[in-house]
């Protein structure tokens, strides 16, 4: 189990994969308490790996989460992003983002052909890099 | 209280209804009930809109996600994963207190105030005589009760091409009103509707145990499609209601925190057996009535006759839902002003088929993350989609009928080590089963595409999810071993009369709840006048 100050570091760094921003710490405080709850299992090798490697590249985080909801959707990374984003989403500061949004026709286009791109981009990128990241994790059973 | 003349057990949607007439004839009744009820969440939930409570209450996440963030379901699915936290303590103990044990069936029971119905979707049907072909009680036996049920429940319905499949509800309330995505999809059905008629489909407004306007103190609903969440208005119907009204009756009382185990007949009526927290509680009463619902109910009478290892049938209504993408929404607003209840049913018949029974859903009142969890997509895609399919989607749960076999039991085990006794449930579809769902279903969906609502996929959550159950110890024009009498009397018996689903031989695709009630208040009648 990561300690308090590691569980922040990680919330933050899940708030901004969400939002896209850095989320107010009590969302931040609130996920730390929520992984004490949902997270008691020990971590698997690959996992910790998975884990450690985007603490270190936050910015290969955005292709590791598609990535791993394509090929491995009960990877911890996803389910762990996933309880983020619950966490901000029972927020007042952050709920309008997650309420639906009215949209036509050409918006409905734009958006299945972006999310399509954006997502092809980086399961692509992060397929091979979770895939790898997971086998050494594997090796080194469970120390990343 | 003096000694009770009737000792009913639960207090579900059976047993308060078989408790009423008892009770409104002047005899004495003991209810004993495990009755847990929420005492965290509910004052926690203020009166507002769904939308509303979102935007603005610093403490949503301690009801729409738990306090222990249970609300966030990850892992395998366990009984009662569906219900949101403030629903939670309708499952409360019963892993601990009546567990079972199944390979592939999710069972669900509970010790809750209200039983399984305080968390009832409320839909409504009239069984007729096509649906209670196995069962010595018809349509005809059950017409008054439904009315007297009706009548204290209320009920929100309108006459529509449903009534003559779903029964009509004489003085019912004005149905209650339907959301923008709904209305599109009734609109579409009803330019057509001789047609969709000649191919066995009906459709119209869901029935529901709600008060469109004031009702005995209850209503009229809010609309702040907070269903899931919380009773605002006490709108929608709760059996908790009936036994608020029951308890202003001096020859009524309701003893909370008794889980009963066991009965003994003697000469003079029955020995009821009962713990409460390891104490051990003895009451006595001239006739038990057992309503603690179908597994609760089997545990008692199976545990009583001694009957450890014996398998007993059971049915169980399949079910699987269909996300369907209703076309007509894009670009639209969908109103805020909407309950979270079944908009719309449908009945589908199909020749040389039993019929279907569809409920149609709006997804709106529960979090955007339960469906991001469920697409291939990173959660910044599958926000960006969801939020752009929300407004567009339709939930479709289809429920088939069914009817116990061989491969459909269950049976009690004894408890090991001194633990609780153990329900054994085996639930198998044979291949024609699945058949024929599998054909229900692809008719539906060419239903639905003329409808405009486009089905992304056919979800099946696996034996047990419909929460329908029944058949275990059913009446029987002349009643042999496990079986119950017109009244409800159990066989060999002298004064132990069931009263809840586990009566029923078989079970229809309609929405089983205000038959129990029916059947319930039908055999608390008869019991009264005796």
């Amino acid at each position: 189990m990561p300690d308090r100050e590691a569980l922040r570091i990680e919330g933050r760094l899940l708030g901004r994969l969400v939002l896209g921003r850095e989320p107010e710490p009590e969302c931040v405080e609130r996920y730390a308490t929520a992984h004490e709850f949902l997270f008691q299992e020990s971590v698997s090798g690959s996992d910790a790996a998975v884990m450690a490697l985007a603490a270190r590249r936050p910015w290969l985080l955005p292709c590791l989460d598609s990535a791993a909801a394509l090929i491995r959707p009960h990877a911890l990374l996803h389910r762990k992003a996933l309880l983020m984003a619950a966490i901000l989403e029972a927020s007042p500061r952050y709920a309008g983002e997650f309420l639906p949004r009215r949209t036509g026709w050409a918006g409905l286009a734009w958006m299945g052909f972006s999310a399509g791109l954006m997502t092809a981009l980086r399961v692509a990128v992060g397929t091979p890099v979770l895939l790898l990241a997971g086998r050494r994790g594997n090796r080194q059973g469970g120390r990343p | 209280m003096n000694e009770p003349e009737f000792i009913v057990v639960g207090s579900g949607a059976s047993a308060v209804h078989a408790a009423w007439p008892l009770v409104h004839a002047g005899r004495r009744v003991l209810m004993l009930d495990v009755g847990h009820r929420d005492e965290r969440y509910g004052a926690m939930v203020p009166a507002e809109s769904f939308s509303t409570i979102r935007r603005t209450d610093v403490d949503q996440h301690r009801y729409f996600l738990g306090e222990k963030f249970e609300g966030v379901p990850f892992g395998s699915v366990k009984v009662g994963a569906q219900l949101t936290p403030p629903r939670s303590f309708i499952t409360r103990d019963v892993d601990r207190l009546t567990p079972s044990t199944a390979e592939r069936f999710l069972g669900l029971e509970s010790l809750a105030l209200g039983g399984l119905a305080a968390g009832w979707g409320a839909g409504l049907a009239r069984f007729d005589d096509a649906d209670l072909k196995r069962s010595p009680v018809k349509g005809k036996d059950l017409e008054h009760h439904y009315a007297a049920v009706e009548g204290r429940i209320g009920v929100a319905a309108d006459d529509d091409d449903l009534s003559p499949v779903l029964g009509r509800h004489e003085g019912a309330m004005p149905a209650l009103r339907l959301d923008t995505a709904s209305d599109l999809v009734l609109e579409r059905y009803r330019r057509k509707a001789e047609a969709f008629n000649r191919q066995g489909l009906r459709m119209g407004v869901s029935r529901l145990a709600a008060c469109s306007r004031e009702f005995r103190g209850r209503g009229p609903h809010p609309l702040t499609d907070m269903d899931f969440w919380a009773d605002h208005a006490r709108a929608v119907y709760r059996p908790r209601w009936t036994v608020e009204e029951l308890s202003s009756f001096d020859n009524f009382e309701y003893a909370r925190g008794w889980l009963v185990t066991r009965f003994d007949e003697g000469r003079d009526g029955v020995v009821v057996h009962a713990v409460r927290e390891g104490e051990q509680g003895e009451f006595r009463g001239r006739v038990l009535v057992l309503a603690a619902g179908v597994f609760g109910t089997a545990r008692i009478v199976l545990r009583s006759l001694g009957l450890y290892g014996r398998p007993v049938p059971f049915a169980c209504n399949p079910s699987t839902y269909m996300p369907c993408l209703n076309l007509g929404m894009v670009g639209r607003e969908a109103e805020d002003a909407r309950h979270s209840l079944s908009q719309l049913s449908a009945v589908l018949e199909t020749p040389g088929l039993p019929s279907l029974f569809a409920s149609i859903y709006s997804y709106r009142s529960l979090l955007t993350f339960k469906l991001m969890k469920e697409t291939p997509l990173g959660v910044r895609e599958s926000l960006r989609v969801m939020r752009a399919l929300i407004p567009l989607l339709t939930i479709v749960s289809l429920q088939h009928a069914d009817a116990p076999t061989a491969a459909k039991t269950i049976a009690l085990e004894q408890g090991e080590g001194g633990g609780p006794d153990v329900l054994r449930i085996e639930y198998a579809l044979s291949e024609g089963e699945r058949r024929q769902i599998r054909v229900q279903e692809q008719r539906m969906k060419a239903m639905m595409r003329r409808l405009g609502c486009w089905a992304l996929k056919s979800v099946d959550p696996g034996p047990g999810a419909s929460v329908h159950y029944a058949g275990t110890f059913p009446m029987a024009e002349r009643p042999g071993e496990l079986q119950t009498s017109a009244d409800g009397l159990l066989h060999g018996t002298r004064a132990v009369h069931i009263a809840d689903g586990s009566l029923l031989p078989e079970l229809p695709c309609k929405a089983l709840t205000l038959t129990l009630m029916a059947n319930a208040d039908r055999i608390g009648t008869l019991l009264a006048k005796r």
